[in-house]
């Protein structure tokens, strides 16, 4: 019962982001609305983390599965993206490296920043 | 007979399931076996499903009856990683400046980047907007796939080449970029390769770990902001 009570409230709070999604004209997915309330409502104590738990967890560990079904959907997309691959695997590489290294930089730059400010003090 | 055993075999939601469940199975194995990033799970499921229906030729469309089944699950999942979020969120009060001024200044880095280099090489608006939210977690990435009209079958490409880059390289950008803090490495795997990247971060140290997923959550809701705005301009 327990299981499914966590379920319910995961699938509750689906259904609500999709029907934000319907209703407010902005271009943010129903499931980053359900997960945004998710995480407000545990802040606010009105869900508390035991009743999610479990089933969050279950449901984090088999995710990857989930990502199958439209991995394989390119089968159905190749013809469309043929003449660009080349072009694709280009920026993805590209921006990842330039992702990785300004992030890294940035956070570095503060934290060291910081450390150096409390050790002067 | 043979046409029953067709429809038997191929026209319920149990074909796409088990074939789903069974190649990602395999990869899990060979990924196990080898020991190398490049052959991730996912990448090898992925691989599998498609040379299945090339050779038996099962249309796309019988396996997704079964495949829809497993893709409905994205919204729920998505929705409980709000959950090792608010886990972190002593990490994520105590070093709030940092977090959020690198996970930002990386989104945007990397949204410029692609925008820069699309225009330079010509690439059309479905592939475009299929790549923009690249670097997120994949539930967040489709969402915003689906919501710009892109083309999913890039994104989820994308996304997975995206964290196998940073699963593989990791280490060696820590060195060649100087990225020495555990925070500041796992912001940046997170941010750049997700969840991918940040499973293998995990395995380096724990902290680095922590912070990959904070930044894969941040990074994806980010994302949801400056995608639709990078689409408008393209």
């Amino acid at each position: 019962m327990k299981y499914l009570m966590q379920f319910g409230i995961i699938i509750g709070l689906s259904l609500v982001g999709e029907v934000l999604n319907a209703v407010i004209p902005l271009p943010v997915p129903g499931s980053v609305w359900g997960m945004v309330l998710l995480f407000v409502l545990l802040c606010l104590k009105v869900i508390k983390l035991e009743q999610v738990e479990e089933a969050a967890d279950f449901l984090l560990a088999i995710m990857t599965v989930m990502f199958v079904p439209v991995g394989a959907s390119l089968i159905e997309s190749f013809p469309a993206i043929k003449g660009e691959i080349f072009g694709i695997f280009a920026i993805i590489i590209v921006s990842t490296v330039v992702c990785f290294f300004v992030t890294g930089r940035v956070a570095q730059g503060i934290i060291e920043r910081k450390e150096k400010k409390e050790k002067g003090e | 007979m043979l046409e029953n055993l067709y429809s038997g075999l191929f026209g319920t939601a149990f074909f796409g399931i088990a074939l789903t469940l069974l190649a990602f199975k395999i990869g899990m194995v060979i990924n196990q076996k080898t020991k190398m990033v490049i052959f991730n799970p996912l990448l090898i499921a992925i691989i599998i499903v498609i040379a299945f229906l090339c050779i038996t030729g099962v249309s796309y469309e019988d396996y997704y009856v079964g495949g829809s089944m497993i893709r409905f699950l994205l919204t729920p999942a998505t929705i409980a990683l709000a959950v090792p979020l608010y886990r972190q969120m002593d990490v994520l009060k105590k070093n709030c400046k940092a977090i959020i001024c690198a996970i930002l200044s990386g989104s945007v880095a990397c949204a410029i980047t692609m925008f820069v280099m699309a225009k330079l090489l010509h690439i059309s608006d479905e592939v475009y907007f299929g790549l923009t939210s690249k670097s997120v977690t994949l539930a967040i990435a489709l969402g915003i796939t689906e919501e710009l009209g892109g083309i999913a079958g890039v994104t989820c490409v994308a996304v997975v080449v995206s964290g196998i880059i940073g699963a593989a390289f990791v280490t060696v950008f820590s060195k060649v970029f100087r990225i020495t803090n555990p925070i500041a490495l796992g912001l940046s795997v997170g941010t750049a390769s997700h969840a991918i990247g940040t499973s293998r971060a995990i395995q380096l140290d724990e902290l680095v770990g922590a912070m990959g997923s904070l930044a894969i959550v941040i990074a994806g809701v980010l994302t949801v902001v400056i995608a639709p705005i990078m689409a408008g301009l393209y």
